[in-house]
């Protein structure tokens, strides 16, 4: 143990560098903890509904893949199999309702009911679906066996939102208008999305609402005690083939599941990034710090200490600052998860309707930070003290105590080569994990590659320096290409910041952008009627042809086209959406952004036997124009061959397929419309037509009107409160990247100080210095930037790439205004990391500098 | 005038019981063309007094006059403006930039003087030459011997044409004929190029080659001692002409 207080006096002998490194631990583990451990609230959020369904004493579900209903009678024939004992059929289905028409006390907006229609006959408990999935009944009564009729049982906050008890009248939108049912129980609140209210019916209620006679969505069965759940599951597959699941609801193509697994993805991603930085500088630190003592290593080295002694005196040294960096970093980290929940909590509710939870750590968590803010910060220090324990007694006889390079070793080149093509390929492997790690090690290449490439940067940028700064800039240039390496690591904090910066910027400018540039291209309609909401899903409500029929005939419509949808499986058993348009007004008035093929398209598809498919459609299952597509209708195999490949706004994340309305009806029975787009004449009074069309749609429950002007700003909302978010955490973590950087910059001037002294006493001024210093730091900003600038865009490229994994197909579109901010913000950055050790460069004391040890 | 000039200079480190008077009402002067050696027990205030006299640090008492210009009338700049011109310094360890060859380490003087870099560094291998380690112009510090770094160290010493040379011991890491080289060297950069110098060491061979010796001792000028050099016929060429 008698490396400990060596290391110990070191550390306290160089405080400021300590608390520089101290902190790049803390700012990592921070983000890793603070995020980590808000997650489990997040995907409470997200799951709440969707875990609902799935009760522990089932032992089996069936449903189809897109939640689509099937045959009750379904139902005995799984009785029917050997072992089942008992079986009950349900119905879960969501129903949009029109903006503001309900809402929870507390001014949530109830954007959907989910409809829980209960078989009342069934008797085996392990389906607690009578007691509403086990909820806490507050008044009134639970469903019961004989009823039928239409009765419901609601929650607390949707009861007090009303303003009705037990007893009294809630309507709700059914497939046939408005309906009333009777509240005969009222439950307590549901998990955390309050503008997702769960409404219980006898089963029979919800197929009258939902006009689903003798169809239910789900089966759920249990085993009798010592069955072979084996074979019941293999006489299940043959019963149940193509396009149905055995396995508790996943939620289908859940908007939010998407969701979920993007932010999954993008909090790993943050955690992972900061710990490298926070590993980047803390290697650097080191290799400094070790460089700097040679001569004191290689006194002890001579008086007598083995090599094993110096290299655990270092590695104490990173572990006391590991241990201080983590333990204050897990408390800042708790911190900053209630700090976010309280900021993002309200864009939360307002997004989502549903509140955050509590920040939770998970054993899990407290692990993987433990070992992360250990590990990495060890790891990076392993190498200096390896280097500290090579050093020889002789090295304390020599004068000069500044790291001497050799130069750059071919084996360097190599290995940053691999790691480069590794990097790339892990990149662009499509599978998550893979990426990741790619990303690391393709980041690795660069800091490794870096030195080989910054002497050609420098003096490329060199006579612009010369220019800016004169010969303080000729003397910075200097210093950095006599000395790639240390410059390599000084860029690579900002490189690195930079490239998540652009990275991350670039990825959400294409998700917002993108986003936005569709909704142009697909809804310029002054009017959308729309079913529930804009996102339409299966279970939308649509009009008949007659609301379209009324529309049109008013007076100040000009034009209109309508849109009509049903989900069904491909060829491949995967749900697809099937969106009917009427091709010639649809080519009017809204349109697609064509990827493949054009407009003309829209003619062909009026053939009867061409469709248009969309992006997501087209990688997911790799057909492109001329290919045929399968679908299965109502009675038997479609195929469709393939006109075009295009997107629109609401359905990108979505494999979706366009066809003409006259299929849609004859193959998949679907007449009803779920969207009208509707253009006013020119110079009509927009108020009166506003009237006429509110009037219209009196009589279709769940149908709402949005103009033009409102959708976009709609829209845009959602786009900004999504970027505050994200850039509270982009900020964050260009935060450790500036860090880095004045860590870097300060421990060279602090290596430096003798030179630095010298300088001085052969007849640099201060403000020579202060500009040598300020110079050197630009220019190694500009390396950073150029490297971040690469790394970030194929970073974005890539992690654009990823969205499409978690459904959301977008075009890249390049971060030109990110990159111009990001320049500057690096340029800002390298100055601001600079000013410190500039200062405290052009102040030391010549005599005291000269006697710096 | 004299090239240095002190008056009282007194420098004390430290306060309370812990207080050092490091330099106690110093009175000297060098002439120009004139080789000062100074010599004196380790701790007697040598290099103190070569740090006040080249204005790297300040006195707390008395003053310093360089070729009659009041050190303590300058600005931090113009202090350093006076440095870079007037006065060659020579250290005993770190006299160079590790990370600059020979050649830029010669010429640094005259490039943080805002002298183009070229044209600098022309004058520099100049220096180089007349030191005969031109042929090491584009080693790096720790590529040369202790001697070769020293002869450097003179030639960017020299290489602003300045009125002084300071030196502390400047031989203090070379062997001893190494030494004498350099003090031989020493000695023709007064004879040839009509510099002064003040040069501290503790080797009387080194001292030898001085025209005046000062002793030194608890912070005092104690003795003085003029050696009769056998001063050879050497034209002196003078660069300020
Ligand atoms: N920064 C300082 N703080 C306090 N005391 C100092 C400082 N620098 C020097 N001293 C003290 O001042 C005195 C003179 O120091 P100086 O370095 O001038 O001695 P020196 O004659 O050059 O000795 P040496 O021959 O060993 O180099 C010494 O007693 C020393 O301890
Ligand atoms: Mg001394």
């Amino acid at each position: 143990m008698r490396e400990l207080p060596l290391a110990i006096s070191y550390l306290k002998g160089r405080p400021i560098r300590s608390i520089m490194t101290i902190l790049s631990i803390v700012i990592g583990v921070m983000i890793m903890f603070g995020l980590n451990g808000m997650a489990p609230a997040f995907q409470d959020l997200f799951r709440s509904n969707m875990e609902s369904v799935a009760l522990s004493n089932v032992d089996l579900y069936v449903t189809r893949t897109d939640g689509s209903f099937f045959r009750q009678e379904y139902v005995q024939d799984v009785s029917a199999v050997q072992g089942v004992e008992s079986t009950t059929a349900m119905i879960v289905q969501s129903v949009s309702l029109p903006p503001e028409h309900y809402q929870t006390p507390d001014g949530i907006d109830v954007s959907t009911i989910q409809v829980y229609g209960i078989d009342t006959s069934v008797t085996d408990e392990a389906f607690n679906v009578m007691t509403a999935g086990g909820r806490r009944l507050l008044t009134g009564r639970l469903l019961q066996p004989g009823d039928t009729g239409l009765v419901v049982l609601i929650s607390e906050v949707f009861a007090e939102g009303l303003g009705i008890g037990v007893g009294e009248v809630v309507k709700l939108p059914g497939a046939g208008g408005w309906v009333p049912f009777e509240v005969v129980g009222i439950l307590d609140d549901p998990g955390l999305l309050l503008g997702n209210q769960q409404v219980f019916m006898p089963i029979e209620a919800a197929q009258d609402l939902l006009n689903k006679p003798n169809r239910v969505n789900i089966i759920m069965g249990r085993y009798a005690e010592g069955s072979d759940a084996q074979a019941i599951e293999l006489a299940m597959r043959s019963m149940f083939s193509r396009g149905y699941e055995l396995s508790p609801l996943e939620g289908g193509a859940d908007v939010w599941s998407a969701l979920l697994e993007f932010m999954n993805v993008i909090f790993t991603m943050f955690g992972l990034l900061a710990l490298a930085l926070a590993g980047l500088i803390m290697f650097n630190t080191f290799r400094t710090s070790v460089v700097e003592r040679r001569r004191d290593i290689g006194m002890l080295r001579a008086v007598g200490a083995k090599r094993r002694v110096v290299m655990r005196t270092i590695l104490y040294e990173g572990l006391i600052l590991a241990v201080l960096g983590t333990v204050l970093g897990m408390l800042l980290g708790v911190a900053f998860a209630y700090g976010a929940r309280a900021g993002l909590g309200s864009i939360f509710e307002t997004l989502m309707g549903g509140t955050i939870g509590k920040p939770r750590f998970e054993a899990l968590t407290f692990a993987v930070t433990i070992a992360f803010g250990l590990g990495v910060p060890l790891v990076s220090v392993l190498l200096p003290a390896r280097g500290a324990s090579q050093v020889t007694p002789l090295e304390a006889m020599r004068p000069t105590t500044v790291d001497q390079e050799k130069a750059v070793r071919r084996s360097r080149l190599i290995i940053g080569l691999i790691s480069l093509v590794l990097g790339v390929a892990g990149l662009i492997s499509g599978i998550f994990q893979l990426m990741a790690l790619g990303m690391l090690i393709f980041l690795l290449a660069l800091g490794l590659l870096g030195p080989l490439v910054i002497s050609p940067i420098t003096s490329f940028f060199n006579r612009a320096l010369y220019l800016l700064f004169g010969q303080e800039g000729g003397l910075a240039a200097g210093n950095i290409a006599r000395q790639p390496r240390r410059a390599a690591i000084t860029t690579t904090s900002l490189m690195v910041g930079l490239a998540i910066l652009i990275g991350l910027g670039g990825m959400l400018g294409s998700v917002y952008g993108g986003a936005l540039r569709f909704l142009d291209a697909s809804l310029r309609s002054d009017y959308i009627l729309m079913a529930g909401g804009l996102v339409v899903t299966n279970d939308t409500v649509g009009a008949d042809p007659d609301l379209a029929e009324t529309v049109r005939r008013m007076p100040g419509v000009e034009d209109l086209t309508t849109m009509r949808q049903v989900d069904v499986l491909n060829e491949d058993g995967i749900g697809v959406r099937l969106i009917g348009i009427d091709p010639p007004s649809y080519g009017r008035i809204a349109g697609l952004s064509f990827i493949e093929g054009d407009k003309s398209a829209f003619e062909r598809l009026q053939g009867g036997n061409e469709v248009i498919v969309n992006g997501r459609y087209a990688s997911q299952f790799g057909v492109s124009v001329g290919d045929t597509i399968t679908l299965e209708g109502d009675h038997r195999l479609i195929d469709m061959k393939v006109a075009a490949v295009g997107l629109d706004y609401l359905n990108m994340k979505l494999p979706t397929v366009y066809m003409d309305q006259a299929v849609l009806s004859r193959e998949f029975g679907v007449h009803n419309d779920v969207l009208i787009l509707v253009n006013a004449e020119p110079g009509v009074d927009r108020e009166d037509l506003e009237e006429d069309l509110l009037a219209a749609i009196e009589t279709y429950p769940g149908f709402g009107i949005i103009s033009r002007e409102q959708l976009y700003a709609s829209q845009k909302q959602v786009a900004r409160s999504g970027t505050i978010g994200m850039n509270i955490i982009l900020a964050l973590l260009a935060a450790p990247a500036l860090l880095g950087l004045a860590n870097a910059l300060g421990i060279n001037v602090i290596e430096r100080t003798r030179e630095i002294g010298m300088l001085r006493a052969v007849g640099a001024k201060r403000r020579q210095v202060r500009r040598m210093i300020v110079a050197e730091s630009l220019l190694l900003s500009l390396v950073g930037i150029a490297f971040g600038i690469t790394s970030g865009l194929l970073l974005s490229v890539v992690m654009t790439g990823i969205l499409e994994f978690a459904g959301l197909h977008i075009p890249y579109s390049f971060p030109g205004v990110g990159l111009l901010t990001s320049i500057a913000a690096g340029l800002l950055c390298g100055v601001l990391a600079a000013l410190i050790p500039a200062r405290r460069a052009s102040d030391l004391e010549i005599v005291s500098a000269l006697a710096y040890e | 005038m004299y090239v240095v000039e002190t008056e009282n200079l007194t420098r004390i480190y430290g306060s309370g019981a812990a207080q050092v008077t490091a330099l106690d009402h110093v009175s000297l002067h060098v002439d120009t063309g004139e080789f000062v050696a100074v010599m004196g027990p380790s701790g007697c205030g040598k290099s103190t007094l070569l740090h006040l006299i080249g204005g790297l640090d300040r006195p707390d008492e008395g003053m310093v006059r360089i070729d009659g210009q009041d050190l303590s009338a300058l600005n931090d700049d113009s202090l350093t403006d006076l440095r870079r011109e007037r006065i060659g310094f020579i250290f005993q360890f770190f006299n160079l930039i590790p990370t600059l060859d020979a050649l830029d380490n010669t010429a640094l003087p005259l490039v943080l003087g805002g002298m183009k870099p070229a044209e600098a560094q022309s004058r520099a291998a100049d220096w180089l030459e007349k030191l005969e380690v031109a042929d090491r112009k584009s080693h790096r510090p720790d590529e040369l011997s202790g001697g070769q770094r020293q002869r450097v160290a003179i030639a960017r010493a020299l290489v602003t044409e300045p009125s002084l040379i300071l030196a502390d011991e400047p031989t203090g890491n070379l062997d001893s004929s190494a030494a004498g080289d350099f003090a031989t060297l020493l000695r023709e950069t007064v004879d040839r190029w009509g510099r002064s110098i003040l040069l501290v060491t503790h080797d009387p061979r080194i001292s030898s080659y001085a025209d005046r010796i000062l002793q030194m001792k608890d912070g005092r000028i104690t003795e003085e001692t003029r050696n009769n050099i056998d001063r050879k016929a050497v034209v002196v060429e003078d660069h300020h002409a």
